[in-house]
């Protein structure tokens, strides 16, 4: 499956809509290969608003132009990383299980 | 809002959308030869339930595939998908850089064909210049 057709899928969990999957999050902590490691997904981002984010002002430590980061981070505030242990299903829409946690989408 | 807990991962973190999708992939002698379209994984079954203990693997990158979908919507046949294996993957920067030359992918097949059928019939066409 290519991950950028979960992009922009709706998000659901036990208590109704959540958002709109904003990014999905790789980690290189697999078995080595010759050049690069093996990635894995360790889980989705989840934005409540459809909108795109700019350049990571969102997720990461950036901070200036001060103007168009807090503009970008008010985008996407609310945002939240959930890990793939915590994912259900992946269809048209992505459902969480019960219970799932709200992780820092931070860098 | 109060701050959420921050997942510690111990190997190199990575957002597809952000350091991933449209980046330019350069070969093994820095030679664009794409730009990525797609990240495939596998693991992942449409509407099955899915199993919280084995995280879904990159396998491939998909390149240059995108152009029609993104302008006309839809999916690109299998067949159209241009895949580099991700163990052929070297580095991931400001560029995607890969550890083998471009002719060895499928994605450099118009490039290989121009060069073999149109610029070796012209005169002079096989070999570099004097």
């Amino acid at each position: 499956m290519l991950l950028s057709e979960i992009l922009r899928r709706p998000v659901v969990g036990e208590d109704g809509p959540l958002g709109f999957v904003a990014d999905c999050r790789l980690a290189l902590d697999g078995p080595p290969h010759p050049l690069l490691a093996e990635a894995r997904l360790v889980g989705l981002i989840v934005a409540p608003k459809n909108r795109q984010g700019f350049l990571g002002y969102e997720r990461t430590s950036v901070s200036s132009p001060a103007p168009l980061a807090q503009w970008y981070e008010r985008r996407q505030r609310g945002s939240f990383l959930v890990l793939w242990k915590d994912i259900e299903s992946v269809d048209d829409v992505v459902t969480l299980r019960p219970g799932y946690t709200r992780w820092s989408s931070a860098l | 809002m109060p701050e959420l807990p921050k997942h510690e991962i111990a190997g190199q973190v990575l957002d597809v959308n952000l350091h991933i999708l449209d980046r330019q992939v350069l070969d093994n002698g820095d030679v664009p030869i794409g730009h990525v379209d797609g990240v495939e994984v596998d693991g992942i079954d449409r509407g099955q339930e899915l199993d919280p203990d084995s995280s879904p693997v990159v396998t491939n990158l998909v390149l240059n595939s995108g152009l029609w979908p993104r302008m006309f919507g839809g999916r690109p046949p299998e067949s159209r998908l241009h895949r580099v294996p991700w163990s052929a993957v070297s580095k991931i920067g400001t560029a995607i850089e890969l550890g083998e030359p471009g002719s060895s992918f499928d994605v450099t097949w118009p490039e290989r064909w121009v060069r073999d059928q149109v610029i070796a019939r012209i005169p002079g066409g096989r070999h570099a210049p004097e």
